[in-house]
């Protein structure tokens, strides 16, 4: 039964931000969005796609409007550094349960100067209920677990 | 021990046209060059449609009484009460903000009354746009 529900729910994209290391011209909300807006991308997607978001660092409300995703559900759970693989876990069970259907996890930190520039690394993925056969989106779902863990 | 002061908006890489425009006493707001869709805060992207084409534009400053609370209690750089409002601009974003030239009493602020845009100087970084009732 378990191993039905998790075959159900698949990873579709992953992405990171468009540059890496250094990046004083980017805050640190704007890494969460630039990772956002390309795992959208690496899944074909939109923002009027994506009726989940999680995220920690920031807040998920605010994440969901500056991405202009009108949300039904959120999860800001924060709890250090394996928050964002919680959010994956609660993701699958939100989906599961109903809750909504494709989830954005986002992740950004300006390390050394928040919130305008400072070292920075966001990443982002996007969990989807779309049944993966065939679909462009299960194609990318391999490379983006990778992505992912 | 120093008396604890109003806490100030802090630039960043997306946001410092607005505090730029703030300072030179304009209101900036950013429009989309795909769907036209004007919006607030600013972001290097449209939240309507994402596209990454957008321009930076002065906006007319007019705007009506959205919604506002007043607050009673003391804060630090702030004179109880005074109303926090969320104001919609002519060019459609909603802004939260202060009003100002006027009592802060449900009396005196009656929602869509016409307002527009004056600054607030901070220091010579920061200028706050809020907002007073249009007179004429």
């Amino acid at each position: 039964m378990s191993s039905k529900k998790r075959a159900a729910v698949a990873i579709v994209g992953a992405a990171e931000t468009t540059e890496l290391g250094e990046i004083p011209n980017v805050s640190q909300i704007e890494l969460h969005a630039d990772a956002a807006r390309n795992a959208l991308r690496d899944c074909g997607l939109g923002p009027n796609d994506i009726d989940g978001v999680a995220t920690a660092g920031e807040s998920p409300v605010a994440i969901a409007h500056y991405l202009g995703i009108t949300p039904s559900w959120l999860d800001g759970t924060q709890v250090g550094g394996c928050s964002f693989m919680i959010h994956v876990r609660h993701a699958v069970a939100a989906i599961s349960a109903g809750h909504c259907k494709t989830v954005l996890i986002t992740h950004g930190q300006s390390g050394r100067s928040p919130p305008a520039a400072g070292p920075a690394a966001a990443r982002a993925s996007a969990v989807s209920s779309k049944r993966p056969t065939g679909s462009p989106a299960h194609r990318r779902s391999s490379r983006s677990r990778r992505c992912a863990t | 021990m120093p008396e604890p002061r109003r806490p100030k908006p802090v630039p960043t890489p997306e946001t410092r046209h607005f505090w730029e425009g703030a300072r030179a006493g304009e209101l900036r707001l950013q429009r989309c060059r795909r769907c036209d869709k004007a919006y607030f805060p600013p972001r290097p992207f449209c939240p309507a449609c994402a596209s990454d084409d957008t321009e930076v534009f002065r906006a007319s400053g007019r705007a009506t009484l959205y919604s506002y609370v007043i607050h009673q209690r003391p804060v630090p750089g702030f004179e109880a009460p005074y109303a926090i409002a969320v104001v919609a601009l002519a060019e459609g974003p909603r802004m939260m903000t202060n009003l100002v030239d006027v009592a802060q009493t449900p009396e005196a602020l009656e929602l869509d009354m016409p307002l527009e845009v004056t600054f607030q100087k901070l220091d010579d970084e920061i200028s706050l746009p809020v907002f007073r009732p249009v007179t004429r």
